[in-house]
């Protein structure tokens, strides 16, 4: 039983840090295409 | 926005092939994360933020506009081993090329600006300054540099979206778009792996 707990405390904080990492990596790529594209739209116009 | 419906896009692709493949979603691990917030920061004022966009200088939105793109280089270069990351690094230096010869702005031709703002009054823009508090500048076809690598592509006239967008901003989305497929793969080293006929368990 302690080691079941082991393996779910691990698979869990395993998943979370993959989790966060596939979230701050898509931020970033996010962000990065936005500061780097310089696509015309409507509403970056007016003030 | 509109690149970021892209990265919407590709991220459920690749979401639904590491669901259907039963592979990890896996994304490489990314240097320098903080200099992207820097980088972005000019941009946020200049630009994006309506409270500084507005009373932002004309003059200065050139510097703001290069200093983060020069940084954003610096930062793709980090990352330039990276999958993909070459095709993220040839968008954004056909931009800024076109960008530096252009004065420090994205041209756009007067042609794209009636296109995109029909009913904008007469004295709105004009031809040789700053579009607004946008990163562009009107400038007819003959008069700009590298024309070709400007905003002279826009999407259809039945698209409930309008926009102009550059070669450069084509390859930034297709490069993102990529990326987030190809995640989906699974690992890197899995997937070599498999390419030389041993699976990595």
């Amino acid at each position: 039983m302690n080691k079941l707990s082991q393996h779910v405390v691990l698979a869990s904080g395993k998943m979370n840090s993959q989790t966060v990492r596939v979230i701050l990596f898509v931020l970033s790529l996010g962000l990065f295409v936005i500061a780097a594209g310089a696509p015309e739209c409507p509403g970056g116009f007016g003030g | 926005m509109i690149l970021l419906y892209g990265v919407a896009a590709g991220l459920a692709a690749g979401l639904a092939r590491a669901l259907i493949t039963r592979r990890p979603y896996a994304v490489p691990e990314l240097r320098w994360p903080g200099l992207l917030l820097v980088a972005f920061l000019p941009q946020l004022v200049a630009f994006n933020l309506p409270v500084t966009r507005a009373s932002f200088p004309d003059q200065l939105a050139p510097f703001a506009l290069v200093s983060s793109q020069v940084l954003l280089l610096v930062w793709v270069l980090a990352n330039i081993k990276k999958p993909v990351f070459w095709l993220l690094a040839l968008g954004l230096i056909l931009n800024l090329v076109v960008i530096l010869a252009n004065g420090g702005l994205m041209p756009i031709q007067p042609e794209m600006v009636m296109h995109l703002y029909p009913d904008a009054p007469p004295d709105a823009w004009s031809v040789g300054e700053r579009l607004g508090v946008g990163k562009d500048i009107v400038l007819p076809a003959r008069q700009t540099r590298l024309w070709f690598l400007s905003d002279r592509f826009t999407l259809p006239d039945w698209s409930p979206y309008q926009f102009a967008f550059s070669l450069g901003d084509v390859l930034l989305a297709v490069g993102a778009v990529w990326i987030l497929w190809r995640a989906g793969a699974g690992p890197d080293d899995e997937r070599e792996g498999n390419r030389h006929g041993t699976k990595v368990e």
